[in-house]
């Protein structure tokens, strides 16, 4: 093991560790800073319809708008009578997460609705 | 001078690889790391900093430098950002972070899985390092016995890797949520790590090329045939804990003996450094 003096490159990498971590550091200061304890709260976005034989497809894209993370997120759609459901595991705050729900017909006069959740 | 700063670099990023893989396929990290509130992430880069320092004293990534405290102090640094960069990209090629993903989620899941990439850095010259008279003693070693040396070290290492991670979910996970050409993605990634690892291993010091070392000789030819070994025992564990059978389609097949290739050939790769 001899005694060297840091070389021009061993300095190049350090500056730049020391820039990627200052990156790292800042960014979880910024998140703390800016971090809010709002409870989750949904909106939903209804994407295209898709037809497969005698059933539909809707697409529709579920926002988790507050700042706390949700678990077992349930989605129903109602349409004449008849239910379609979907869960999500876990949608962590301020995510968006697209899910499908099918039905027997049309579902331009469905109403879906986020029924619940659990804390995670 | 700038050779040998990327040697070292490389020796660290292949000791993060060996050792961080299996944690970096284990989707509790992913969902604890998506939950970590920012006072934690601090927490957590800073112990696995103070890990590194100790582990710098005693081992660290640097081949040749003196042991200073100033040195592990810095050295400790570029071990934690190192990890860093491996627990990041890794993430992206698996598809765990994607830019439609909070922020918070983001970096959580980064900051949890450098801790193990960065510990893995730090051991780098302990995971990696060969000693002079293994030198001596592969020289002797004839054509073919080099051949089933090597090849002996890659299945036994991918077969103890692809035996942990085979039977989990993760592989299916991973697999279902990547478009098919991100696959190509996966393969050059896993090809890169097992060279660097390769590389590492066998020139990093700059030491002499080994004669006589049967078919894994050149760098080049050990990195894909212990590929296509880790492709064909990734394929065989999968088999084994029934993850593909009769009913599988072809494309889920290639599918999930890709995605736990990567994992495989590190694991061979480190099979290779132990026999």
């Amino acid at each position: 093991m001899s005694r060297e003096t840091r070389s021009t490159a061993e300095w190049i990498s350090l500056v730049i560790s020391i820039g990627l971590l200052s990156c790292l550091v800042g960014l979880i200061g910024w998140l703390w800073v800016t971090e809010g304890d709002q409870p989750a709260q949904f909106r939903l976005e209804l994407g295209q319809v898709r037809q497969v034989e005698q059933q539909f497809y809707l697409d529709l894209t579920v926002h988790n708008d507050g700042d706390r993370a949700a678990a077992a997120v349930e989605i129903v759609g109602s349409l004449d009578d008849l239910q379609s459901n979907v869960t999500l595991d876990l949608l962590p705050g301020h995510a968006e997460q697209t899910v499908t729900l099918i039905f027997n017909s049309d579902p331009q006069s469905a109403k879906i609705a986020v029924v619940g959740y659990s804390e995670p | 001078m700038w050779r040998r700063e990327f040697d070292d670099l490389l020796n660290g990023i292949a000791g993060a690889f060996l050792f961080g893989i299996p944690l970096l396929y284990t989707m509790e990290v992913w969902d604890i790391g998506s939950d970590l509130t920012p006072l934690h992430m601090l927490l957590y880069l800073g112990l696995t900093y103070v890990a590194l320092v100790a582990l710098n004293r005693a081992t660290g990534f640097r081949r040749n430098s003196d042991e200073t405290w100033s040195r592990s102090l810095t050295d400790s640094i570029e071990a934690l950002a190192l990890g860093a960069l491996v627990a990041g990209f890794s993430l992206i090629i698996l598809q765990r972070i994607t830019f439609d993903l909070a922020y918070d989620v983001i970096l959580g899941k980064i900051v949890l899985e450098t801790m193990p990439c960065a510990i893995g850095v730090g051991m780098a010259n302990g995971l990696l390092r060969r000693e002079a008279n293994d030198e001596q003693e592969a020289e002797q070693r004839r054509f073919w016995h080099a051949t089933l040396v090597d090849a002996g070290g890659t299945m036994l290492g991918a077969t103890v890797v692809g035996l942990s991670i085979a039977p989990t979910d993760e592989v299916g996970v991973i697999a279902a949520s990547l478009p098919p050409w991100w696959l190509w993605l996966i393969m050059a990634a896993s090809l890169l790590i097992s060279y660097v690892i390769v590389f590492q291993a066998e020139f990093g010091d700059h030491q002499q090329r080994r004669r006589e070392r049967g078919l894994f000789q050149s760098p080049l030819s050990e990195t894909i045939a212990s590929y296509i070994i880790s492709l064909v025992f990734a394929l065989v564990t999968l088999r084994v804990f029934n993850q593909l059978g009769a009913g599988t389609s072809l494309h889920q097949v290639i599918d999930y003996t890709i995605v736990l290739g990567l994992p495989a050939t590190v694991g061979g790769a480190a099979g290779r450094l132990a026999v």
